[in-house]
């Protein structure tokens, strides 16, 4: 047993105790800091998966909307109804031969 | 029993000021060593317990408490896969996938939880199914089973709608439900699927695979609040791809239109049109009418599902006669410019006769054509060596299939003999004694159009074709008959309502009787088939009339005016520049001679 001394310090023993074994003390900081870390990361993975699945709906519900407005589009402009569209709302008709000049671009 | 209290023990306390000397003496803590044990192996055993408790769950059997986790916490998802598009040549959809419900039961869960007693909701749920409540809970009202379909690819309003009434054991499940925007116009073309996305008839069952998706699927952990945090497994699907048809719709839709006009008009049983791309054989329209709605199949008889312009064979008759010159010129017994003498008109061949409508006596070649003189074509088709005129017919892909592989496809009909008698090849030379499709008969006028180079039909763009491009006629003898053609678009010709005004037409009529058992009938088939234009051939188009119920039953009359208008429509369409010689191009001609002159 050691005896204790006249200026009898608890925090000069400590400090002194922890410089004697200055490696353990920077592996253990190690540890806590790479526990940290470790939470850290997952709770910025967890973030980042929460935010591509939301992504990947949005995408899938993007994707709906476009299908049905191909429908909504290639129904109304059928090229049928188109024709009978113009024919009586706008009194077109396809040219015929009179209505056509030709114009040459190479010159003859 | 606390430690404290062991070690304090024993614990006298000084009872009486009397007992002064008696307390004072030092009485040294006893150590009981027997309740020290006690105390120690209970307090290991509690630990080893837990330790062991431990090693028991974690190690030893840890299976069940992972399963009971994991069933908490690991989902599988997949990602929605629908069908591939279908679209035309310029990117217009014809087939789309859109997501939809279906509406099931689960009877168990129904019966369970009571769900019939509420009756309110079952009516309103039978409203929206369009049934009648009674039927419906006849339906689910059987607890031995688990699973009934209510009602399929349901839209998501109604969905929605069931959703929110909230019955226990009624629940809807993810599908899709194809649209077909384009309707009627092409439904021979594409097909449709069954309601579980597997292609039944036209390009979806041919390419049923090559549309078809795998979902993708991912094995994924959530938390509490069901957000996804991990992603454990992912397993990518096979992606649906898409086909690009060689389908010009605004051709398609227009010929469609036509032809469909034309049935009404004529009165006839059907009628198709195929529109070809000479230079490269692709199928720029095909159309049949009657046709039918694959957005709704539910009283669609069998007969106006099937694809005639590739199923249906029919005798050409005159349609052909120009196969009959071609093999002529090409065998070298006529040169362009013979005259064939044809009179008396008649010609009695093995015991039957052949004739024309009246004596035209020698005519040339290109007469034989406008005229369509059975005579002048059986004199060219006996000048020609047996096995020569059968290799040409067999060249133009007569007999065989077209390339373009659709669902159904006829190569023909054509009895291959060793024998053939002077009036069956005199018949073959105006197309009787074979049967062709509508698709074949546009192969072979597209085979004409393209200098005599026999393109395969296709009808997916970019798919490799396992025939192969090949000369089968000389492309000095290929434009010569084209030209010949061109003179029944014109005056005095058989087809002069084919004619389009601004371009050269090429082409030729064939009114053919239908055979019937023994014999031929009253019924006809118009034809028209043709080429455009004549300088520069860019489209073969055949349009046929199947028995015109009207007063008109000559192709002249019923095929040629629906061909003209088609082949208008889809020179403007493709920007074909006018090739015909017009009063313009004549005033420029004679301005510049005037140049010269100076």
């Amino acid at each position: 047993m050691i005896k204790p001394s006249a200026n009898f310090n608890l925090i000069m023993i400590i400090a002194t105790d922890l410089g004697r074994h200055l490696f353990l003390i920077l592996l253990y900081l190690a540890v806590i800091a790479s526990a940290l870390a470790v939470v850290v990361s997952t709770h910025n993975n967890r973030q980042l998966i929460i935010a591509q699945e939301q992504l990947v709906q949005e995408k899938d519900a993007l994707d709906i909307e476009w299908r049905h407005l191909i429908i909504e589009q290639t129904a109304l402009t059928e090229h049928n109804r188109i024709e009978r569209l113009v024919q009586e709302k706008l009194n077109m008709r396809r040219p015929t031969q009179d209505d056509e000049r030709l114009v040459r671009v190479r010159p003859q | 029993m606390t430690v404290s209290a062991i070690i304090q023990k024993p614990r006298r306390r000084p009872k009486t000021p009397k007992n002064n000397k008696q307390a004072n003496k030092k009485v040294a803590p006893g150590f009981v060593q027997w309740r020290f044990w006690v105390v120690l192996c209970c307090v290991v055993l509690v630990f080893a317990c837990l330790a062991f408790r431990a090693a028991y769950i974690q190690v030893i059997q840890p299976d069940r408490l992972i399963e009971q986790g994991d069933n908490r916490t690991v989902r599988v998802r997949d990602n929605a896969s629908y069908r591939g598009l279908i679209t035309d040549r310029h990117g217009q959809q014809l087939a789309v996938s859109v997501p939809a419900q279906a509406i099931y039961a689960d009877p168990k869960i129904i019966v369970e939880n009571g769900a019939l007693s509420d009756r309110r909701r079952w009516l309103a749920l039978a409203e929206v199914l369009e049934t009648d409540a009674d039927t419906l809970i006849n339906r689910v009202d059987n607890p031995a089973q688990r699973f009934v379909y209510l009602q399929r690819q349901v839209t998501p309003a109604m969905a929605t709608f069931v959703k929110k009434l909230n019955i226990p054991g009624i629940y809807l499940r993810e599908e899709s439900k194809r649209y077909y925007p384009a309707g009627e116009v092409s439904s021979h073309i594409i097909g449709f699927t069954d309601v579980d996305d597997k292609g039944l008839e036209g390009i979806e069952r041919l390419y049923n695979d090559w549309l078809t998706g795998t979902p993708d699927k991912r094995k994924i952990r959530q938390n509490a609040q069901g957000n996804q945090i991990e992603i454990i497994e992912e397993e990518a699907g096979k992606k649906a791809n898409d086909l690009i048809l060689t389908i010009d719709q605004r051709i398609q839709a227009l010929a469609f239109r036509e032809i469909k006009k034309a049935t009404q008009l004529f009165q006839a049983t059907s009628a198709s049109v195929v529109v070809v791309d000479v230079h490269s054989g692709e199928i720029l329209a095909l159309a049949n009418t009657p046709s039918y709605n694959p957005n709704n199949r539910s009283t669609v008889k069998s007969f106006r599902v099937r694809n005639r312009a590739v199923t249906d064979a029919f005798e050409p008759g005159s349609a052909l006669k120009p196969l009959a010159v071609l093999a002529a010129l090409e065998f070298g017994s006529v040169q362009k410019d013979s005259i064939i003498d044809t009179s008396p008109g008649w010609a009695r061949l093995g015991g039957s006769r052949i004739q024309d409508p009246r004596n035209f006596g020698e005519i040339s070649l290109t007469e034989i054509i406008q005229r369509s003189s059975n005579m002048g074509t059986s004199k060219l088709a006996l000048s020609v060596k047996k096995e020569f005129l059968m290799d040409t017919y067999y060249n133009m892909g007569l007999m065989e299939d077209t390339g373009s592989n659709m669902v159904g496809e006829s190569s023909g009909l054509f009895h291959e003999r060793s024998r053939w008698s002077n009036f069956e090849l005199s018949t073959l030379s105006f197309g009787y004694g074979i049967s062709v499709t509508a698709a074949q008969l546009a192969r072979m006028y597209a085979t004409i159009g393209n200098g005599g180079v026999k393109m395969p039909l296709s009808i997916i763009k970019g798919m490799e074709n396992l025939q192969q491009p090949e000369r089968v006629l000389s492309q000095e003898n290929a434009y010569a008959v084209l030209e010949m053609m061109e003179t029944v678009t014109q005056k005095g010709g058989s087809g002069i309502k084919a004619a389009v005004p601004g371009y050269r037409v090429a082409g030729k009529t064939g009114t053919s009787r239908k055979a019937v058992a023994g014999g031929y009938g009253e019924e006809y088939v118009n034809i028209f088939a043709g080429v455009a234009p004549v300088s520069n051939p860019q489209i073969a188009v055949v349009v046929l009339i199947n028995e015109p119920g009207g007063d008109k039953y000559y192709a002249g009359d019923t095929a040629a005016p629906t061909f003209s208008a088609i082949v208008s429509a889809t020179l403007h369409m493709l920007n074909i520049p006018p090739d015909a010689v017009t009063a313009m191009d004549a005033e420029l001609a004679l301005e510049k001679q005037l140049h010269a002159a100076r």
